[in-house]
């Protein structure tokens, strides 16, 4: 079938996007946010960081990957990302390692997902 | 409510192909193929946009299509002439449609109910112009089942609401509500992007 070849395709390019936006939003949040913040603190702030500075990611990749699917997968990589960076500053691996681990958990954690509710859903309600 | 729909989607008819809508219809396009193959008899279908949509349709039915946006129509129009076989464009609001009681076989929306501000008057006018055991076939993104999905579906539509659609509207709970029988679901992406089939019940 068709659609599924393109469903891998697409798969490919959602988590190339979400490592790429991972690896620039744990990279500029560990830049923008100061060391030594308390955890209640910086976790939130990470995290909403993440989120608004993925944005700019998406709207390069919805031009290939289309709107609104990628834009979940994108800025659930980048909170990750963000909330990894803040909390994680002086971690032995690089901030930018740090964060495409997280976009590829994101993208590989809501591919799994996916292919579960896929399965479910062909039963008649 | 209406004209603030329509000024947003005249807003954005001018970068909608090229920013928002190609990629994605590339993305779906076997998806779509699937869910409009069914057409059959005097079809409706809602929320026309420019007309990307019309590639999908089978060869030589009779479709009403419609759209709030007379900048989205008249792109729709070229697309409408192409299609082999024949569709009248009409701008209109989904939430009063200008058509008869029982007047259509079958609904077809695309990607319409995260945009319309009212889905249940939207969803009670469709009701209406189908006819008792007519069907209506949605390809739609919807609010997830799941709650930490949900809570990501919700901002996302923070930004998504600015320039056009929400995705988190509970689309398949509204169609129940409307009084119509679901027949199948079906997921296409998460529990997020479906087709939904559903009919008026026949009395």
């Amino acid at each position: 079938m068709a659609s599924v070849g393109s469903r891998g395709r697409y798969f490919a390019g959602d988590l190339a996007a979400c490592v790429a936006a991972g690896a620039a939003v744990a990279f500029l949040t560990g830049a923008i946010v100061p060391q030594g913040w308390p955890g209640w603190a910086a976790m939130p702030l990470g995290m909403l960081l993440g989120m608004l500075l993925s944005l700019p990611i998406w709207l390069l990749a919805s031009s290939f990957l289309g709107m609104l699917e990628p834009m979940l997968q994108i800025m659930l990589a980048g909170m990750l990302a963000g909330m990894a960076a803040v909390m994680e500053p002086d971690s032995a691996i690089p901030l930018p390692a740090l964060g495409a681990a997280c976009g590829a958990g994101a993208a590989l954690a809501l591919g799994a997902l996916d292919l579960l509710l896929r399965r479910r859903s062909s039963q008649w309600q | 409510m209406a004209v603030s729909d329509r000024a947003k989607w005249n807003r954005a008819a001018g970068a909608y192909d090229s920013l928002a809508a190609r990629a994605a219809e590339r993305r779906w396009a076997d998806f779509k193929r699937r869910a409009f193959r069914r057409m059959r008899g005097r079809v409706l279908f809602l929320a026309a946009g420019t007309g990307l949509d019309f590639q999908f349709f089978p060869a030589g039915r009779t479709i009403a299509a419609l759209d709030i946006s007379e900048r989205m129509l008249r792109r729709a129009r070229r697309r409408a002439r192409d299609y082999s076989g024949a569709i009248e464009l009409h701008q209109m609001d989904v939430g009063s449609l200008a058509f008869r009681d029982r007047s259509f076989d079958q609904t077809y929306t695309s990607c319409t109910f995260c945009s319309v501000s009212d889905p249940g008057r939207g969803l009670a006018e469709i009701l209406r112009v189908l006819r008792p055991g007519g069907r209506l076939r949605m390809f739609e993104h919807t609010a997830s089942a799941l709650a930490p999905l949900n809570l990501m579906l919700h901002a996302c539509t923070a930004v998504t609401r600015t320039f056009g659609p929400a995705m988190n509207r509970p689309t398949l709970a509204s169609a129940r509500r409307a009084g119509f029988q679901i027949l199948r679901v079906r997921n296409y992406y998460l529990d997020v992007l479906k087709t939904i089939e559903a009919r008026r019940p026949v009395e």
